[in-house]
């Protein structure tokens, strides 16, 4: 019955990554209204406003009940949701905002400016742990009339359009938060939105319910009736609730990569990774440049030359990642470079590098040691890091793996710089300057943050090369310039990518339409439906 | 010594003893039969047990040889478990001594000491433990050794108790030998059978304790356990169960052979029982 | 009035074991690297220094630690457990939320475990040297050597998958909103599994342990007078000499209220429960410190009453004991 849709599944999977340039076949059957989606969220969000705490739980949920002045289309352009249109003055200074009437809050207060202006000035750029960057150029915030928004800016910063979906920008409604303590409302665990579905109910530990808002502006949408999130903290769990339908719909990589060739078997079952482009994780290791073997950059590239990216691809991610050639994923198409040195897998070459570093091989067969610390989220890290100390050890590199919860392993590597090799994933997102640049820009060496310059990598080539994206208003102007990032970037190696990371997101065959955009995790299911 | 031999045969102590043994050799025997790093991937990954040559137990998710882990492993297991025995049993005999000999105030203050840790969730407490110092082996012992002596305390502390209220102690004491001396040489040796008995139960504890940690991903990342591998196996569960399944059987027949030592010391230190 | 004085006495030795668990956990947890600013920059994938700032002087993680220790303790004595910054509500509402969880999955399971072991290891003692008694040892013995979490495990890929006969996980449907009896009914279908999960391995400790003392109690002059006085074997066995082997099985029972609470990680891990257990070990790998405290706490004073009522039980069961 639903023959044609696993074909096109099949064809994309055929071309790879190339699916997120094509916009996706209009599913075969008419949309059906109605139903009950039982979704899983894991691990539980401890908030339901994205806006104030923009996990990633979070955002699987909130964005249902939220909306942002845009979302994006394949091609990562803006697509309307609050907003209708946008423009952008020929200077680069100002961005105006043409925002939809007639939108009402789920209490049924109107939608206006104010409330675009209070969310940018109070939470975005006071509390958003990316927005504070992000709209760091606006001076001012206008509102001509209640449904135009103009943002006047220090300097042109075309990075804003890339940040303004439902996840990244989330419009809260000003008469309910103005005057208080935003992070403290307690509207945060029962929120009030514009979105598609209206808060029901949270029981913590089991279960969020979210119910069709019957005044959406997006006429005869949602499709869904309910939407319940359930807590399953267990990935076995997972699989099985999903198995046996008790379960329809599950994103972030929810059941153990080993799981998926088992479940994608099963007739009721589809395996989707469209849907992440927007975020484009990357898996990568990050060098303390501070530590004597690691601060020679013929070291850094002996490792790179000794670590087999296509192992960690197929083998300990089972083909859900697939070998970086840069350090911006080949997903963010606009600004990926693949003409960057390559360390490509060659054992010779990095003993060969060793040796001339000086460090020769001692009696136990051994040149040095250094430790691992390695992402603690979950095993398939895990493994990673259990595959680079057996990589590493052949070429006389004496790794030992540290193993930590969270906490521990932001203040060791962030917050005390105690490291040598420290693994990291990190969303790179659509422009750079919101996921990658923290990586290398020197300005972002911050002791005590976590996610940003740990290396203590300082190159003032590469500081300009930055500065100067940050500026520019020109797009092919900003394309050269992150092109460039990467050339250096590779040069000296401060951050070896391993990885461009496949998440995806398991689901029923009966659920039509989940991924309909490049950042569709973080979006609202207001176009799936469930087959009767 | 009829009466022990007689008690060593039966049946279930030959199982007990020889489960023990096997565990023991398996633990020394594998540098020797396995001279490689157990981590190393060797082969291809997720083969079952048999299905190619060499790995007469297949190999993990990440090609590893499975029957090495488990030689391995019983070296880590043992390790785990007898070090995580020992620290408790030391702390414990010591703390439970000191009360039941001195009693009164010294007694009291060690009780309430000793509750502090038992009232607390054991469990919540080894991993709060773990996760403060982080999941290296003898952290993990550590944790596991402080957070279960409290029982061994409480026995000790009755042991002792009873000990001191018999003549020969009184005895002692009138000839005027020295109270640490006394615990030491007196007191303490007469209550130490059921200690010991429960020395075996605790070390089977330690294990099925590091294997529960594992399973909530606070093993140590550089080293082969039993609980690691049950750990790391689960996710292949569904697809693959031996690999949980084989290291699990070996945990299992490891905590029922120490189980069923402990049974048999119990019997040959209560010289009321010789049928 | 010796029960009230018994009381009264055990209440002043609470104290300062209370204090002990929570100086004990407070002093670990500063120990542990890391913060809950840290923690929520973790989650958010981003930070920058000002929101680091801005999250210590919130969470009041930038005083000194004996002024927040003071602080804690001023607190409690008002009866005021705290607020989890990072679930932004009071710790004891969030506690309150998950006991009935709690309690719906260990009281059943120790009373099911306290039950079955009690039958099972007075049985094998009867039966002692018997085929019966190695059936059942060796039984027990397999049952207490698997690891919890797998037995749970595949459980739920025989029951809930393969037969489909009972629920994956959770306590209720979500998706069904029933009430009375139906939402017993949903309720006692979650139950089984974890419930049954979690009593196989107390099952198995209580039955080792009522199996030893049957035995020596078998051993004793009075069931030898009982067995004179002409009793039937089964008064002798169950009623007198059962009676007594109870009292180490109530001890052990009151050992473990420790795990009571907070001590079914794993279970309620693999079965998606949502206890305090796993709301304590998620507080822990958080660094939600006013929220492990809270949980700690709690579990501390339930130990210490659930020892009290075993004294009692123990007065009850034994003559002996009362008159002492």
């Amino acid at each position: 019955m639903s023959h044609p849709i696993l074909s096109r599944r099949l064809l994309l999977a055929g071309m790879g990554m190339a699916g997120m340039s094509v916009a996706p076949a209009r599913a075969q059957s008419t949309p059906r209204r109605g139903g009950t989606l039982t979704a899983i969220v894991q691990p539980e969000p401890p908030t339901l406003v994205s806006a104030l705490n923009a996990g990633a739980p979070t955002g699987v949920v909130s964005t249902n009940i939220f909306d942002g002045l845009f979302s994006y289309d394949w091609d990562m352009g803006l697509k309307p949701a609050l907003a209708t249109r946008w423009e952008v003055a020929t200077d680069g200074l100002a961005i105006t905002f043409h925002l939809r009437p007639n939108v009402r809050w789920h209490d049924g207060q109107a939608f206006t400016a104010e409330d675009v202006k209070f969310s940018l000035e109070e939470v975005w750029r006071k509390i958003h742990p990316r927005g504070r960057a992000t709209f760091a150029n606006v001076e001012a915030v206008e509102t001509p009339d209640p449904l135009t928004v103009v943002l006047r800016l220090k300097q042109p910063s075309p990075v804003i359009l890339g940040a303004l979906n439902a996840y990244e920008s989330q419009i809260l409604p000003k008469h309910l938060y103005a005057g208080s303590d935003a992070l403290a409302n307690p509207l945060n665990l029962k929120p009030i939105g514009t979105g598609p579905f209206r808060f029901k109910e949270w029981v913590r530990g089991e279960h969020i319910i979210l119910e069709r808002n019957p005044d959406y502006w997006d006429e005869g949408k949602p499709y869904l009736d309910r939407i319940v999130f359930r807590v399953v903290p267990d990935a076995t769990a997972r699989a099985a609730l999903l198995e046996t339908g008790q379960a329809q719909y599950a994103p972030y990589s929810p059941v153990p990569l080993t799981d998926v060739a088992r479940l994608r078997a099963l007739p009721g079952i589809a395996i989707e990774t469209r849907g992440y482009e927007w975020i484009s994780p990357w898996l990568f290791l990050e060098f303390n440049l501070r530590k004597p073997e690691l601060g020679d950059v013929r070291v850094r590239r002996a490792i790179a030359h000794a670590i087999n990216r296509d192992v960690i691809a197929k083998t300990v991610w089972h083909g859900f990642g697939k070998a970086a050639v840069s350090t911006i994923p080949s997903t963010v198409t606009r600004f990926h470079n693949a003409n960057v040195p390559q360390y490509p897998f060659d054992v010779r070459k990095a003993e060969a590098l060793l040796d001339e570093a000086g460090h020769k091989r001692g009696a136990d067969g051994m040149r040095f040691a250094i430790s691992h610390d390695f992402l603690p989220y979950g095993d398939d890290y895990r493994r990673t890091g259990e595959y680079v100390r057996q990589a590493l050890r052949r070429v006389g590199i004496d790794l030992t793996l540290r193993s930590q919860d969270t906490p521990s392993y932001l203040r060791r590597v962030f917050g005390e710089y105690e490291f040598d090799m420290s693994s990291s994933w990190a969303s790179s997102f659509s422009d750079p300057q919101i996921g990658v640049q923290r990586f290398y820009w020197s300005k972002t060496i911050n002791k005590g943050t976590p996610w940003t310059n740990a290396s203590g990598y300082a190159s003032p080539a590469m500081d300009q090369v930055i500065e100067a994206a940050q500026r520019s208003a020109d797009p092919a102007e900003r394309t050269r310039l992150f092109n460039e990032m990467q050339r250096l970037a590779a040069e000296d190696l401060p951050c070896l990518p391993l990885i461009e990371l496949n998440f995806f997101t398991v689901h029923s065959k009966k659920l039509h339409d989940v991924a309909m955009g490049p950042d569709a995790v973080y979006a609202s299911l207001k176009h799936a439906w469930l087959e009767g | 010594m009829r009466r022990v031999a007689r008690l060593l045969l039966r049946p279930r102590a030959l199982v007990g003893l020889l489960l023990v043994v096997g565990l023991g050799a398996m633990a020394l025997g594998a540098p020797w039969i396995f001279p490689d790093d157990p981590m190393d991937m060797v082969g291809s990954p997720s083969m079952w047990p048999g299905q190619e040559e060499g790995f007469w137990l297949g190999t993990d998710l990440m090609g590893r040889d499975i029957a090495a882990g488990v030689f391995h492993g019983a070296r880590v297991s043992l390790l785990v478990g007898l070090s995580a025995a020992g620290i408790a049993l030391l702390l414990g005999t010591a703390v439970g001594a000191m009360a039941g000999f001195w009693g009164g105030a010294a007694d009291s203050v060690l009780m309430r000491f000793t509750e502090v840790f038992q009232t607390m969730p054991p469990f919540l407490f080894t991993i709060a433990v773990v996760a403060v110092l982080g999941p290296s082996i003898g952290n993990v012992i550590f944790a596991i050794g402080i957070t279960s002596w409290p029982a061994v305390a409480r026995l000790a502390r009755g042991e002792v108790m009873a000990v001191r209220r018999r003549d020969f102690v009184d005895a002692a004491i009138c000839c005027g030998t020295p109270a640490s001396g006394l615990l030491l040489r007196h007191v303490l040796p007469n209550a130490l059978s059921p200690i010991i008995v429960t020395a075996s139960v605790l070390m089977a504890t330690a294990m099925l304790t590091e294997a529960g940690l594992s399973f909530l991903g606070l093993s140590d990342p550089n080293l082969v356990s039993w609980g690691s591998m049950i750990g790391g196996g689960r996710e292949a569960l569904r697809t693959h169960w031996y690999m949980a399944a084989i290291p699990g059987v070996a945990l299992a027949l490891a905590v029922l052979g120490l189980n069923l030592l402990g049974d048999v010391l119990d019997d040959v230190m209560d010289p009321r029982r010789g049928a | 009035m010796a029960v009230l004085r018994q009381a009264g006495k055990r209440l002043v030795q609470a104290v300062p074991v209370l204090f002990g668990v929570v100086a004990v956990n407070f002093l670990l947890m500063q120990a542990a690297p890391g913060d809950l600013a840290d923690v929520l920059a973790g989650e958010q994938g981003a930070a920058t220094p000002e929101m680091m700032a801005e999250l210590r002087a919130r969470f009041g993680l930038d005083q000194p630690v004996w002024v927040q220790f003071a602080h804690y303790l001023g607190n409690l004595l008002t009866g005021d457990f705290g607020y989890s910054h990072r679930l932004g509500l009071p710790v004891l509402t969030l506690i309150l939320e998950r006991l009935p969880a709690t309690l719906l999955l260990m009281l059943p399971a120790v009373f099911l475990a306290a039950g079955s072991g009690m039958v099972l290891g007075g049985w094998a003692a009867r039966r002692a040297g018997t085929w019966l008694d190695g059936l059942i040892s060796v039984g027990v013995l397999i049952a207490y050597a698997t690891p919890l979490f797998w037995a749970g495990l595949m459980a739920i890929v025989v029951f809930a998958v393969q037969l489909q006969w009972l629920p994956v996980g959770g306590m209720r449907d979500p998706s069904a909103a029933y009430t009375g009896l139906a939402m017993a009914g949903d309720v006692a279908r979650h139950m089984v599994l974890p419930v049954c999960s979690l009593a196989l391995f107390y099952a198995a400790l209580y039955a080792r342990l009522m199996r030893a003392s049957m035995l020596s109690a078998l051993q004793q002059d009075y069931i030898r007078t009982a067995r004179a006085k002409g009793l039937s074997p089964f008064q002798v066995e169950a009623v007198h000499a059962g009676r007594n082997a109870l009292l180490p099985v109530l001890t052990m029972v009151g050992l473990q209220a420790g795990s009571l609470i907070g001590g079914a990680v794993l279970v309620e891990t693999v079965f998606s429960w949502p206890g305090l257990g796993r709301l304590a070990f998620d507080a822990i790998l958080r660094r939600d410190l006013n929220l492990l405290l809270g949980i700690v706490l709690v579990s501390s004073m339930t130990v210490i009453l659930v020892n009290f009522v075993v004294d009692l039980l123990y007065g009850l069961a034994d003559p002996r004991v009362r008159a002492a």
